[in-house]
Order: structure tokens, then C-alpha cells, then sequence
């Protein structure tokens, strides 16, 4: 017996019991591990059915499953919720944080793939933001310590294990939560803002065309 | 599915990656309810706070059987120990829920923490102390005012199941038992500095 | 000076600039070297003639100052440079075994490894720079300045069809490894157009010419645009950070506001920090917390703690600076095992190292904890096990 959820019994109550624990345990275990799981690992991500059902609850809340190297499962926030909320103006992270983290971006990321050694097409990165990168901005010292504790919190970056010149961060499993469409969008405007005259930026530009009307949805209710 | 079915489906859904974005939020009592999200009223009435709630069977306490951790917290063992001391401090009607509970102060906490130790207060003691208490504000687990030094429990400790209570009822009592608090003094109602945070 | 653009500087890159630079001085077809080590090699024979003076070198004396490299390998190439003229016989009878090497392959070397690094624009941007420098001359002469229009409509012909064809016909990886042809194109047309400015200005009559310039100009810069467009289609989700040199990331983290770094992440939303804290894990915590409660020598404190800090942060600094320096105690530098031997129980010797792996870990702390891979074995020790290694002050 199951006290009663307003959100989702009306998904659930029609699973069987087993399939109902199935669904919960993916459910949890793509929205609050830290790192995608795997698909082999949990029976509502393998079987299609219970999968679909997964995908279900994630949408009631505003999210949606993000398939990772093709073998692992987590969610993120669903492109049309997100899409929505940004046209109200909706930015939890602080500017510091924000400013944090696109410089661990940049070093650990962008940087290697113009050296040509990140391979795969995500976020994801070995290469270690020392300290003395991160010091190179106008952000003072306590006000970056704070900030990479609060980034390191949320899971945004993480400590590298190669400590040889002090600590030394690396991009968080939350960078993975990223649906494609989202990873593309940091991508391009990382290359518009460090080089809007650039070919590059003007093929960005070209392709996602003037500026995207997002129509504001929801906020009238 | 008409068409004021999808409109409460877009609505939720926007309130619960607001929520899941940046944790519990602080709204205008007129705010029609969201489905799902728990609302505990602030201590003065002026406002609610809107809580994220699972069926049970999901949530953080399925991951450890899965093997799939959440994001590691700083110093974890430190943190609900300071969470432990705030509850002790702030829950005094133990008979009763634990939110909105009362205002406790930091010389409260420490007390109970150097008793908890069991030896005097150590140079070290505070640092690790108001990290934690940092923290736990930081998640909404606990309202830490580090101006007047004084702290209250956070919007998130709603989804604390009976069960749950009666645990934490029987860890209260193997705590040392808190000082009176002596609160500074303050302007009676506080609910307009509150406004500001009502739109988005 | 444009930034350098061969980054991933493939040895086939290399050598195709090396390859279509000596075509124009190559008698045929097929004898073109395959390796770019064999250029270090050329360097290193003509390096030991520099020194030898005017005595020259005879090829065995050459294999000798070239050591480093294997003694065939270094009769070959001389034989190559001998073909080739570069070096020649001291004087020219049968029975001469001295030789001596002309300066011009030694100039010509430094411009292709100068090329090959930039892959030929800076270059180009020197000679836009001297047909500018020259049209301006005050008796430079009507066809001088048509043949400079003209010779800049061929480059940028040659760029731009070079550019249009890769893009219509090779794979992404390929256009990739030329990208740099896309590069630092505005510079160039920017220079390109001041002498069709002053070309046009001092000569109208060479409008024609100057119309020519303006479409090769034209033609280029929509290669350029294709290109970059087509690498934007087919880099996925964030490949196409790559195409970006590593300078243009740089400047951007160095010279960024925060505001114009934060807004990067402009329409992204991320997850707040959501822990769990479960009343069993508040429970267990409570109870480790009472256990491990033994006494620890604390540095004596200056002030009375009894207001809050005013900066948390800079009071745990502080902290960790006094734990780190009660440890060293003056000394430059600790050896763990006596630090944890002092600490006489293993939680006490924990917590003390857990706080020295917070000051080394501390980005405003100078000191660091450096672990080998010795372990000290001491059954009458408060610690029985101990990994060996040191604590010390360091300059960051």
C-alpha cells in the first residue's frame, strides 16, 4: 500500500506492483544519481514499455530522458520547459557561478578540442582547470573559492584527481544532464561570445537564424 | 486532452523544474496549488514555501541499493551532524510537526555541539560549524541568518514522514539539551522584505 | 601576427605545404621527401658546415657532427643535397672529398619551417603588407601597381577556388585539417582592399584590374562562409569548439568580464544542489560524531570566538594555515609518519590530515602534502600502519 502522490498516481496506479517499483527506481535513479546509469543496470530503462512510462513521470515534472554514449540514461530539463522558462527571465545561477563554470568550460574543453585531443561529442573532459587558469579573471579569490564550492555542490564541476599543482577542476556529471539540443546551444554561444566575427560564428548564426522568438508559455495562468 | 488539462500539465510542469533548478521557492499564498509540490507556510503566514514530494518507493533512498550515488556533499558526516543540533535547537514542540519550529540561536548550536563532543569548544569547532550551517542553508534544509547568528529549519524538512520524526524525536533526546536561546532583537513583522522574491 | 592555426600539427599537413612549395622548384615529379624528419636532417648537415668554416666538410667529417643521427641515413641526404646543388665540392677536381654548402637552402628551409607553422598567412599578410608598401611609393609607375593588383587577384583566386573546392568535394575531417585557409580572413581583405584603395585612387584607369581584385576578394570570402558552414553542420554538439584556435579562448577567458562569461550559459538551466539528509544518516552521523569526539591539541587562539566570523572562509584559511604551521612547527618540511605518531591515536592522526590535505588543497595556501610509496610498519605504534611521505611549505 502506497500513500497517494497528486502528481503522478494517475500514471501509476495502473502498473502492476513489480512494475510500479520498476519504474520508481529508474525514475530516482535517472533524477538524483549523480552520474548517468546504465540501461543494463535497471529494468524500467531496459524494457521499452516501462521506459516509456519512466519518460512519462520525467515530462509531468518538466524533464526528459537524456541518452548518454548510448548505454547510459539520465534526465535533464525538457527543451520546451526550458525554452519557457529562460523567455520569463528564469536564471537560478548567480553571474559569478555562471562565470565559473564557462572558464572550467573553456580550459577543460574548448581548449582541448582545438588541440585536437577531446574525442566523443560531449562535455565531458579529463583535462583538468587549474586554479592559476581560474585566477586569470576579474573575480576575486574568495568570491571564485565560494563559487567552486557551490558548483562543486550541485555537481557542475568536479575535483580532477590530478592534484600535482594544487587543486584542479574538471567538468561535473551534471554537464551530462545537457539533451543534445542544449549541449549544441553551449557550444554555440561559447564561439559567439569569444569570437562573434569569426566564419564560425557567422555559419552559427546562419544556421539558427535571427535571433529565436520564443514564445512565452504558461507564465499567464 | 482538453485544452485546461494541458495548461495544469505545463503548469506543473514549469513550477517543478523552477523548484528542481533552484530548490524550494518562496511564493505569495495566492499562488494556485502545483501538483506534487508540498507548500509550508512561512512562520508568519505571508508566504509559502513550495517542496518537492515522491511516492514513496522513490527518491535518494533507492540509490544506495542501486549503487548510484548522488552528488557527494562536503564534509557529509559534519553536515547532519549540524542539521541533528539545529533540530534539537529548533524543534522544541516535539509533539507537533518540525516546520515551521523556532528560531534557535549559535551559541545554542555550539553548546550542543561541544556537548555532543563531549569536551569544551575547540578553536576549530566554529569554522567547521558555520560550513555546515552554510550548507545546509544553502539547500533549504535549514534558514541560517548569519548576521543575527541565529537559524531556523528550512522548508525542505516538511517531507519528514511521522516516522521519520519519531527517529528524530529519540535522537533529540541523546543529544545535550540546548541553552535558552537568547534571540537579538528585531523589527516585529518581516513579511514585506519578503515580497521581493514573490515575482518572477 | 594571425594565431597559429596548425595546432593539431599533422605531419601530413606539414609536408603538403612543404610539398607544394617545392613543386614550383622540383625538376620531377615523385622526388619529394616523405618524411619531415629528413628536414631536421638537412638542418643538422647544413648546421655543421656553418661551424666547419671555410675548410668545408668531407662526408664522413659531416656523419661525425651529425652523430645524433644514423650514419646512413645522414650519406644519403648528403647525397641528395649534393644532387641538388646545395653542396658542392670544395674545388671541383675527381679527386676532391671536401665539400662546402650554399646559404640559399639553409634561407629556404627557415622560410618553409616559418610556412609550415603558419601555414603561410603570416606570410601572406608580409607580402600584402610590401605590394602595399610599394603601390604607395611616390615613383612607383601605373604598371606597377596594375602587376600588384594582379598578383593579389591570383592569390586570392588560388585561396578561394582552394577553399570551394575542399568544401564541395573533401570530408569534414579533411575541410577540418584545412581550416586554417578559413582563418584570419578579414585581415586579409582588409589589407587586400587598402592597395586596391590606393591602386584605384593614384591610377583610375586601372578600374578593371581593380573590379578583378574586388571578385577574387568576393569569391573568397564566400568560400570562407561556406566552409565554416558546412563545418558547423557536421561538428554535432560541441565539436565545433575545435575549430576556434586555442588563442581566441584564451583572449576570451583573459579579457572577459564575468557578465560576458555568464552569459554563455544564457537559456541553459541547471540543477540546484539538492542533498539528502535522511534522519538514519543524521542518526549514524551523531553517533560517529560522539565517538571520534577525543581531544586534539588546538593552536591557541588570539581573540574570543564569540561572535560569528566575519568571513567564514577567511576564519577556515586561517585555521588551516595555524593547523599547518603547528604541524611543521618552523621546519620547512614534516615527515608524515611522526606527524601521525604525534597525533597518538589513528581518528585524531585522520582529522590532522585530513585538515594538512585541506591546506594543500587550499588555493590560497602555500603548502603541500606529497605521498611516496613507502609504508611504516610499527605494531607498538599508535598507528600501526603508516604511509611514509612529507608536508612541507611550498612558493606558488
Amino acid at each position: 500500500m502506497t500513500e497517494q502522490h497528486a502528481l503522478f498516481d494517475s500514471l501509476l496506479q495502473d502498473l502492476s506492483d513489480r512494475a510500479r517499483d520498476e519504474v520508481l527506481a529508474a525514475f530516482s535513479a535517472v533524477q538524483y544519481a549523480a552520474h548517468p546509469v546504465a540501461e543494463v543496470q535497471l529494468a524500467g530503462l531496459r524494457d521499452v514499455t516501462l521506459r516509456r512510462q519512466v519518460q512519462r513521470m520525467l515530462k509531468l515534472i518538466g524533464r526528459t530522458l537524456v541518452h548518454v554514449d548510448g548505454t547510459h540514461w539520465t534526465a535533464g530539463y525538457d527543451d520546451d520547459i526550458a525554452a519557457s522558462l529562460v523567455a520569463q527571465g528564469w536564471q537560478p545561477l548567480s553571474v559569478i557561478d555562471r562565470a565559473v563554470l564557462v572558464l572550467v568550460l573553456v580550459h577543460s574543453v574548448a581548449i582541448p578540442r582545438s588541440e585536437g585531443i577531446l574525442t566523443g561529442d560531449s562535455w565531458k573532459s579529463a583535462r583538468p582547470t587549474t586554479v592559476d587558469e581560474l585566477r586569470t579573471t576579474r573575480i576575486s579569490g574568495e568570491e571564485r573559492r565560494l563559487s567552486l564550492q557551490r558548483l562543486r555542490a550541485a555537481g557542475l564541476i568536479q575535483l580532477s584527481g590530478d592534484h600535482s599543482s594544487g587543486p584542479s577542476y574538471i567538468p561535473g556529471p551534471q554537464l551530462q544532464r545537457l539533451t543534445p539540443a542544449a549541449r549544441r546551444r553551449l557550444q554555440d554561444q561559447l564561439i559567439l561570445a569569444a569570437a562573434p566575427a569569426s566564419p564560425i560564428a557567422e555559419a552559427i548564426r546562419a544556421r539558427t537564424g535571427s535571433p529565436v522568438a520564443v514564445a512565452a508559455v504558461g507564465d499567464e495562468t | 486532452m482538453s485544452t485546461e488539462a494541458v495548461e495544469r500539465r505545463l503548469y506543473n510542469a514549469l513550477w517543478w523544474a523552477k523548484v528542481q533548478s533552484a530548490g524550494p521557492l518562496e511564493v505569495d499564498p495566492d499562488t494556485p496549488a502545483v501538483a506534487g509540490l508540498t507548500r509550508a507556510a512561512s512562520p508568519d503566514g505571508s508566504t509559502v514555501w513550495l517542496v518537492p514530494t515522491l511516492p514513496s518507493g522513490a527518491g535518494h533512498s533507492v540509490l544506495e541499493e542501486l549503487g548510484a550515488p548522488p552528488v557527494a556533499v562536503e564534509q557529509p558526516n559534519e553536515t547532519a551532524r549540524l542539521l541533528a543540533i539545529c533540530v534539537t535547537c529548533c524543534w522544541t514542540d516535539r509533539s507537533a510537526p518540525a516546520w515551521p519550529g523556532v528560531t534557535g540561536t549559535l551559541a545554542q548550536i555550539r553548546s550542543v555541539y561541544a556537548g555532543m563532543r563531549g569536551r569544551p569548544e575547540q578553536s576549530s569547532d566554529l569554522t567547521l560549524i558555520i560550513g555546515s550551517l552554510r550548507r545546509l542553508h544553502a539547500t533549504h534544509w535549514i534558514r541560517w541568518d548569519e548576521k543575527t547568528a541565529e537559524v531556523r529549519l528550512g522548508p525542505r524538512v516538511v517531507t519528514w514522514t511521522a516516522t521519520d520524526l519519531s527517529t528524530l524525536r529519540d535522537l533529540c533526546r541523546h543529544l545535550p539539551e540546548p541553552p535558552p536561546a537568547e534571540l537579538s532583537t528585531r523589527p516585529e513583522p518581516e513579511s514585506d522584505e519578503r515580497q521581493e522574491v514573490l515575482d518572477d | 601576427m594571425d594565431a597559429t592555426l596548425l595546432d593539431a600539427e599533422a605531419e601530413a599537413a606539414v609536408l603538403r605545404v612543404y610539398r607544394q612549395v617545392f613543386a614550383v622548384l622540383a625538376r620531377e615529379a615523385g622526388a619529394m621527401i616523405v618524411d619531415p624528419d629528413l628536414l631536421d636532417v638537412d638542418q643538422a648537415i647544413l648546421d655543421a658546415f656553418a661551424e666547419a668554416g671555410s675548410d668545408g666538410l668531407t662526408v664522413e667529417q659531416a656523419t661525425l657532427a651529425c652523430r645524433a643521427y644514423p650514419h646512413d641515413m645522414i650519406v644519403r641526404r648528403f647525397e641528395v643535397l649534393r644532387q641538388y646543388g646545395a653542396i658542392t665540392k670544395l674545388v671541383d677536381r675527381p679527386n676532391e672529398l671536401r665539400h662546402r654548402a650554399a646559404f640559399a637552402p639553409y634561407v629556404m628551409l627557415m622560410f618553409l619551417r616559418r610556412m609550415s607553422v603558419q601555414g603561410g598567412q603570416a606570410e601572406l599578410h608580409q607580402l600584402l603588407t610590401l605590394e602595399a608598401h610599394s603601390v604607395s611609393d611616390p615613383h612607383a609607375t601605373a604598371d606597377e601597381g596594375k602587376a600588384s593588383i594582379g598578383r593579389m587577384t591570383k592569390v586570392f583566386r588560388l585561396l578561394g577556388n582552394e577553399l570551394a573546392i575542399l568544401v564541395s568535394t573533401s570530408t569534414t575531417a579533411q575541410l577540418r585539417e584545412n581550416a586554417q585557409l578559413a582563418w584570419g580572413n578579414e585581415r586579409l581583405i582588409e589589407q587586400a582592399e587598402k592597395v586596391h584603395r590606393i591602386v584605384l585612387e593614384r591610377w583610375p584607369e586601372l578600374h578593371r584590374d581593380c573590379t578583378s581584385l574586388r571578385m577574387a576578394l568576393a569569391a573568397y570570402a564566400d568560400a570562407v562562409q561556406l566552409a565554416a558552414g558546412r563545418l558547423v553542420e557536421r561538428a554535432g554538439t560541441t565539436r565545433a569548439l575545435g575549430l576556434l584556435p586555442i588563442e581566441t579562448w584564451l583572449t576570451f577567458t583573459r579579457s572577459s568580464e564575468p557578465d560576458a562569461l555568464a552569459a554563455v550559459l544564457d537559456g541553459l538551466l541547471f540543477d540546484a544542489a539538492a542533498p539528502d539528509f535522511s534522519p538514519q544518516t543524521m542518526v549514524e552521523a551523531v553517533e560517529t560524531g560522539r565517538r571520534s569526539g577525543s581531544a586534539r591539541m588546538a593552536p591557541p587562539r588570539p581573540t574570543a570566538d564569540a561572535d560569528a566570523p566575519e568571513s567564514a572562509a577567511a576564519t577556515d584559511r586561517e585555521d588551516l594555515r595555524a593547523e599547518a604551521e603547528r604541524v611543521l612547527a618552523g621546519r620547512p618540511e614534516v615527515d608524515i609518519v611522526e606527524v601521525v605518531d604525534q597525533a597518538g591515536d589513528w581518528i585524531t592522526a585522520r582529522r590532522v590530515l585530513a585538515e594538512l590535505t585541506a591546506a594543500h588543497l587550499h588555493d590560497e595556501l602555500d603548502y603541500e602534502l606529497v605521498w611516496s610509496d613507502g609504508m611504516r610498519i610499527d605494531p607498538t605504534a599508535g598507528t600501526p600502519w603508516a604511509t611514509e611521505g612529507i608536508f612541507r611549505r611550498v612558493a606558488r
